[in-house]
C-alpha cells in the first residue's frame, strides 16, 4: 500500500497539470539533471554524485533525462540546445547530474511535462555531493 | 553485458513507469489551435516493407500512424513494446482500423524483409515492418529524433567478437491522419493506457 501511495505522489509530481495544453510555454527551470527512472521510482538513491555513474549510463543508453526543479516537478528533456537530432541526446552527458538553469519551451502532452531546452543559461556543475553518504549507487560502495 | 542488460531493462522500466503515470490523459490538440509540435517529429519516408513492397508515408494518409522504432535482435524493449502495441490495438477494437501500426528498424544491416516477415508473425497482423538502406534509415531516425547507436557486445567464449546491439529510442509516435505529429507514448505504457490514448486521438480526428 505504501508503495502505491508513493507512486501516487510521484505521479502527481510528474504529471503537473492534467489540463489539455497545446500551446508552448516559455519557461526557465532550475534544478538537477536526473536519471528519470531511478529518481521517479525511488528504487534507489538517485541524486548527486552517488548516482552520477548510473545516470550517465542511462542517458547514453537512450533514457530521456529529466530536470527536477526545486518544487519537485519533473521536466522530461526532449531536446537540448542546438542538437535536435535525438530525443536522447548524448550532449546531455556533459551536464548529467549538474545543477542547471535552462530556458526552454514547455509542452504538456498527455500528462507529461516535456521540455525543449533552448539554452543552458547557468551551469553550476555537480553541486549535490552525495557519494560520501550513499556510496556509488547502485553498483556498490 | 550485465550492465548493458541492466540498463536495457531500466530503459524499459522507465518508459513503462512514465507511461503508467500518464493516467490523466489530456486530450488531443484542438483543431482551432495550431499544434507547435506538429512538425517537430516525423517526416516523409520511402522504405521497404516486410513483404518487399515499397511503402511511403503518404500511403497512410487518412489513417493515424503508430510508429515504433526497434530491431529484431532487440533483447528486451522491442518484443515487449510490440506486444503492448498489439494488445492495445486489439483493445481499441474496430476503431483501431483507423490506426496503421508501423515498425521501423534501426538495424537495417540485419533486418532484411525476410527477417522482418518472420518477426512480424509474432505481433499484430496489420503491423507493417519497414526497412531500408542505411541512408534511408538514418534519415527517418533523424526525422523522428530517434536515438540510435550501435555497440559491440563484450567478447565471450564462443562468441565471434562482432555481435552487436543497438541502443535506440523507445518512444512510440502517434501521427495524425495528415501525417503530422500528435503525441508520444513512452514504451511500456500499460496496454489499457495506450488503448485509451489511441481511442481519444482516433475520436478527435
Amino acid at each position: 500500500m505504501a508503495k502505491f501511495a508513493k507512486l501516487g505522489l510521484l505521479t502527481s509530481v510528474l504529471l503537473g497539470s492534467a489540463m489539455p495544453t497545446v500551446a508552448a510555454e516559455r519557461i526557465q527551470v532550475t534544478g538537477e539533471i536526473v536519471d528519470t527512472w531511478c529518481s521517479i521510482t525511488g528504487i534507489m538513491f538517485a541524486y548527486g554524485t552517488a548516482h552520477h555513474q548510473c545516470a550517465v549510463w542511462c542517458a547514453a543508453g537512450g533514457i530521456p533525462v529529466s530536470i527536477k526543479s526545486a518544487d519537485g516537478t519533473f521536466y522530461m528533456v526532449l531536446k537540448i540546445e542546438d542538437d535536435a537530432t535525438s530525443v536522447a541526446n548524448p550532449t546531455i552527458l556533459k551536464v548529467q547530474t549538474h545543477n542547471v538553469t535552462v530556458d526552454g519551451e514547455l509542452h504538456k502532452r498527455d500528462g507529461v511535462n516535456y521540455l525543449f531546452v533552448s539554452k543552458v543559461a547557468d551551469d553550476k556543475g555537480i553541486v549535490n555531493m552525495t557519494h560520501d553518504d550513499y556510496g556509488v549507487v547502485p553498483f556498490g560502495n | 553485458m550485465m550492465l548493458r542488460r541492466l540498463h536495457g531493462l531500466r530503459r524499459w522500466a522507465v518508459s513503462g513507469l512514465i507511461g503508467g503515470l500518464c493516467t490523466l490523459a489530456t486530450g488531443a490538440a484542438t483543431a482551432a489551435e495550431p499544434d507547435p509540435l506538429a512538425h517537430r517529429f516525423g517526416g516523409p519516408f520511402t522504405l521497404t516493407s516486410h513483404t518487399g513492397e515499397t511503402v511511403r508515408d503518404q500511403d497512410f494518409r487518412g489513417r493515424l500512424m503508430l510508429v515504433y522504432f526497434g530491431y529484431t535482435h532487440c533483447p528486451d524493449l522491442c518484443p515487449t513494446g510490440l506486444s503492448v502495441l498489439t494488445d492495445a490495438l486489439e483493445a481499441v477494437g474496430a476503431a483501431g482500423d483507423a490506426i496503421q501500426p508501423l515498425f521501423i528498424t534501426v538495424d537495417p544491416a540485419r533486418d532484411t524483409p525476410p527477417v522482418l516477415a518472420k518477426y512480424q508473425k509474432s505481433f499484430h497482423p496489420r503491423l507493417v515492418m519497414l526497412t531500408g538502406d542505411e541512408a534511408q534509415i538514418a534519415a527517418i531516425a533523424r526525422a523522428y529524433k530517434v536515438h540510435r547507436r550501435k555497440y559491440l557486445w563484450p567478447t565471450t567464449a564462443g562468441s565471434t567478437g562482432d555481435e552487436y546491439g543497438v541502443d535506440h529510442g523507445s518512444l512510440m509516435y502517434v501521427m495524425g491522419r495528415d501525417g503530422t505529429f500528435r503525441t508520444l507514448i513512452p514504451h511500456g505504457t500499460p496496454v489499457e493506457k495506450v488503448a485509451e490514448i489511441l481511442k481519444r486521438y482516433v475520436a478527435n480526428e
